[in-house]
């Protein structure tokens, strides 16, 4: 028979409580009930009956609930400021990503590396486009762990994609007198890439709604 | 007197909650048992709510806490600090006006 306790994670989780705060009070609870019924049966109860009776005591579903959600402080940033979260820091941790990219790949053009820098460039726009991939799951296994809606997670992953595929990085050895150059540019995204890459992103929620 | 913003008689379970782990540091089901005994079971309540009210005070800095294991059994002690010390006077003067002015009002006599 499914522990109730459960079935209060789920409510305080979509309730927007952190997860952090729910598996904190669920686990004292749940000690606290053992207590409870210990003592109960120390007192001569039969053991259906003082574990019934420990599961009253400690409160019912809305009495242990409603005062978790009505204080502020439980929530979590997420619940608080979800667009922030759920989108617009997926898209920073991008936009970070190919700038620290770039900058490691201009300070490699002043070492041994030097003549690798073409391929090096390739490894890096490799990783630009895996980027979004990885960023996008762990917005949405976040997104998951806490219950919250799945609306800007999804809209986040696209939004990752089409910038990932739309970020061009070159790069160019000096030739002659000239300098070697590492530039990024931002083109149209071509829909192949685009379609396999929303797709990989976004697995884990396809994953999820096949096995329901 | 600007009126409180706080809900009336906000801060009770607090009160009783602070006074009774000024005296010694108390897990949670020690401490729910330490209210009833103390009240002598005229406070009954649901058991599982003194949680986020200690979880509150703590992340008020009223309280501190520490998990120790006892008998194979882990649990997490709640004990006051000075912060806590100082709320709890503030709640205590706060509940002793209180107390007077219900009872000044109780006394009041009937008007025909």
């Amino acid at each position: 028979m499914r522990d109730r306790l459960d079935d209060l994670r789920e409510l305080l989780l979509r309730g927007g409580t952190s997860p952090a705060c729910v598996g904190r009070y669920l686990r004292e609870l749940s000690e606290h009930r053992e207590d409870l019924y210990d003592d109960l049966l120390a007192q001569g109860m039969v053991a259906e009956a003082a574990w019934s009776e420990a599961d009253r005591r400690l409160g019912d579903t809305d009495a242990l609930m409603l005062p978790m959600l009505a204080d502020r402080r439980f929530r979590s940033h997420a619940a608080r400021w979800p667009v922030l979260f759920y989108l617009v820091l997926p898209l920073v941790s991008l936009l970070a990503f190919a700038v620290g990219s770039v900058l490691v790949l201009a300070l490699l053009a002043s070492t041994p590396l030097r003549p690798f820098m073409p391929d090096l460039g390739q490894g890096a726009a490799l990783l630009w486009l895996a980027a979004p991939v990885v960023i996008a799951w762990l917005t949405i296994l976040s997104a998951l762990r806490r219950r919250a809606d799945l609306h800007w997670p999804a809209l986040s992953c696209l939004a990752a994609v089409a910038l990932a595929t739309a970020m061009q990085l070159q790069v160019e050895l000096p030739s002659g007198a000239g300098a070697g150059e590492i530039g990024v540019s931002l083109t149209p995204p071509a829909l192949l890439p685009v379609i396999l890459l929303a797709t990989l992103a976004l697995f884990p929620l396809l994953l999820r709604k096949t096995h329901g | 007197m600007a009126p409180s913003s706080a809900p009336f008689l906000n801060g009770v379970p607090e009160l009783l909650i602070l006074r009774l782990l000024r005296d010694r540091e108390m897990y949670g089901y020690e401490l729910v048992q330490a209210i009833r005994e103390t009240s002598g079971d005229t406070i009954v309540f649901a058991e599982g709510v003194v949680y986020p009210i200690l979880h509150a005070l703590e992340r008020d800095g009223a309280l501190s806490t520490r998990r120790q294991t006892i008998n194979g059994r882990s649990r997490v002690y709640y004990a006051v600090t000075p912060a806590g010390t100082t709320r709890l006077q503030g709640l205590t003067d706060r509940w002793r006006e209180l107390n007077g002015t219900i009872a000044t009002i109780l006394e009041r006599p009937r008007h025909a």
